[in-house]
């Protein structure tokens, strides 16, 4: 883990990180973790997921109700994995090029100068991403998929780590556009926040009050080399044959089940695989375990399926069938069935 | 298959059972006026399958843990259609009984009857035993022993494809109750050691302690469900308050790198595997042998 660092331009580089071991990158994680957990009170699962979309290189939905501390989440990640942060508040006039940046004409050199959007940072806040027009979401969602915008026929790379935590509030459909299924599936997981504990709340103000300003404070732990090391470590995860199989049982029982019209794509079963190996290192473990996959099956592929239309009104959510989903369909036997690895 | 099967047959007796108007209408039973015999029969049958079912409920589950998830699946879904069938056929026989006779006199408010058009004629002939007192029963008992005839005949072609395909059948059980249950946690255990004995490598050791253990809390009413991790059995059985103890995370984090990860293993673990399996079975028994002392207590006193 480095030393407390200042965020970096988003196209520098913090250096090359020391190699390191599952454990130590557990270790490292879970002391970032207690570090935003200071800030945002009573949420563990919710930073533990989104810290395991760091962690497997994914992009973030947040889906709950305003005043839940969503944009508060994103900025204390920013502060202390040391990475460069924007936010775009995405309204229903915000243009393409709002968010990826556009070429304006300079005087003095008589050019076309580039001047980067928002996009070009380590960790880009969405705020309300489903209150902006079709196109404009599908600027970000291009530059989410491949890391890059194409701005006047010319492609720029975007920094590296790229992360994208979107919020969308869900319970609202007036002037809303909500992004459709193809979209969704870019995001490599849902969290929901939910609300407080009646004890939890009472800590969160009280903490408040003491502190005497309105945000805790928090240091840097981290930087973008570090998380790029993090992601190596992520990458070198095993995991079993049985395990495979297990994580295509999830998602094909998705496209089977009878309340579902659309269940989860490919893309659903590599972002599961690569959340439970994310999972395993922010555990200290190199290999995945049942729990991983079993634990990660409703954020990761809850957003990718559609529901039957007559189900909408019986108020049926995707987390519900997909519950339903993991209580059915059986993990690995307790002995090994598949080849035994080399 | 099974599951269908079992609601075929249940229609073929549901049919057998019909009342020879109207297969709705009340008062047609096949049993007669017998209603009292019937509301007794009736529970005596479900009260004898739900003692059949809690006897061999653990045995069933028990067996389950090293089937394929394939397997499991159709286990789930032919386990309960095969316990559920007998018990549905009882209560069935007291839906369809004739409790009440009504009066052969219309009622006040019924509408007179009209005088039969010639077509009718066939249906104000009443068959023979149409009143349902007593002619036509045999006809219905008749029917009622094809229909169990062609269940029996299911469950035995269904027994047998199952075993055929590798799915154990439980069988009889040799000495009954508490013995039972604590011979299935002795042979547990004593599948772990011999695992262990065996000279089989580290690895495998480990994952048969971890599966002795699996079975030594089947025996002990904490069964795996083919859905469940390794932690959820041990929520579970930490629950039943069968894996108070350390041993049992112990046992279950060996085993996840043992069966997860090629980590290379050794001595070292395998002998942690046995410890823990040694400490699980010592508390298993202990559990076991707390409320067996608290009932003898209470039968000397």
């Amino acid at each position: 883990m480095t030393s407390p660092t200042k965020p970096e331009a988003p196209t520098a580089q913090s250096g090359t990180a020391r190699p390191r071991t599952a454990q130590q990158v557990g270790d490292e994680v879970s002391a970032v973790l207690r570090e935003i957990g200071r800030a945002v009170v009573g949420k563990k699962d919710a930073l533990d997921l989104v810290m395991l979309g760091v962690l497997a290189g994914g992009h973030v939905l947040v889906e709950d109700l305003p005043g839940l501390g969503k944009t508060l989440l994103a900025r204390s990640f920013a502060t202390t994995l040391g990475l460069d942060f924007r936010r775009i508040q995405f309204t229903p006039d915000l243009l393409p090029s709002d968010v990826t940046g556009a070429s304006l004409y300079d005087r003095r050199s008589g050019e076309m100068v580039f001047h980067p959007g928002p996009v070009f940072a380590h960790l880009l806040l969405a705020d309300e991403v489903n209150r902006t027009p079709p196109k404009t979401q599908a600027a970000l969602l291009e530059a989410m998929a491949e890391s890059q915008v194409t701005v006047d026929g010319a492609t720029r790379p975007l920094p590296d780590p790229f992360m994208v935590i979107a919020t969308a509030n869900p319970v609202e459909y007036e002037g809303t556009y909500s992004l459709p299924e193809a979209q969704l599936d870019r995001f490599q997981l849902r969290v929901r926040m939910g609300y407080l504990a009646s004890g939890e709340e009472l800590a969160m103000l009280r903490a408040r009050v003491d502190r005497a300003a309105p945000e805790a404070v928090l240091d840097t732990l981290a930087g973008p080399a570090d998380v790029a090391a993090w992601r190596a470590v992520v990458e070198r995860v095993e995991i079993d044959d049985d395990l495979l199989e297990y994580a295509v049982a999830l998602v094909a029982a998705t496209r089977e089940h009878p309340q579902l019209s659309i269940g989860a794509s490919p893309r659903g079963g590599l972002a599961l695989v690569q959340l439970a190996r994310a999972r395993a290192v922010s555990e200290g473990r190199d290999y995945v375990i049942p729990e991983d996959l079993k634990g990660l099956a409703v954020p990761a592929l809850a957003h990718r399926v559609s529901l039957r239309p007559e189900l909408w009104v019986r108020e049926v959510s995707t987390d519900d069938v997909l519950r339903e989903i993991v209580g059915q369909v059986g993990t690995p036997s307790t002995r090994r069935t598949a080849a035994v690895p080399s | 298959m099974i599951a269908v099967g079992v609601v075929v047959v249940l229609a073929v007796t549901a049919l057998a059972l019909r009342p020879a108007d109207d297969l709705l209408h009340s008062g047609k039973g096949p049993l007669g006026r017998w209603g009292i015999v019937a509301i007794a029969l009736t529970v005596a049958w479900v009260a004898g399958v739900m003692f059949a079912t809690e006897r061999l409920r653990r045995r069933i589950r028990g067996a389950a843990s090293d089937a394929s998830p394939r397997a499991q699946r159709l286990r789930q879904a032919a386990v309960p259609a095969l316990v559920a069938g007998p018990a549905v056929l009882g209560v069935l026989a007291l839906v369809l009984h004739h409790f009440t006779h009504r009066p052969s006199t219309p009622s006040p408010t019924d509408p007179p009857p009209q005088a039969p058009s010639p077509p009718d004629i066939e249906r104000q002939t009443p068959p023979v035993g149409a009143d349902g007192h007593g002619s036509g029963l045999p006809l219905y008992v008749l029917l009622g022993l094809v229909a169990a005839a062609a269940l029996v005949l299911l469950v035995l072609v269904v027994v047998r494809r199952l075993w055929r395909h590798g799915l154990p059948v439980p069988s009889l059980p040799a000495v009954a109750g508490e013995d039972e249950d604590r011979e299935l946690l002795l042979s547990a255990i004593r599948s772990g050691r011999r695992a262990l004995d065996d000279g089989a490598d580290a690895r495998a050791a480990v994952i048969a302690c971890y599966a002795a253990m699996e079975d030594a809390l089947a025996a002990s009413g904490v069964d795996r469900r083919a859905s469940d991790s390794p932690a959820d059995l041990l929520t579970r059985a930490t629950r039943a308050g069968l894996a108070a103890g350390p041993a049992a995370p112990r046992l279950t984090t060996l085993f996840r790198e043992a069966r997860y990860s090629s980590h290379p293993m050794d001595d070292t673990q395998r002998t942690a595997a046995a410890d823990a399996l040694e400490e699980i079975a010592a508390a298993l028994e202990e559990h076991r042998a707390v409320p067996e002392a608290h009932q003898e207590r209470e039968a000397t006193t």
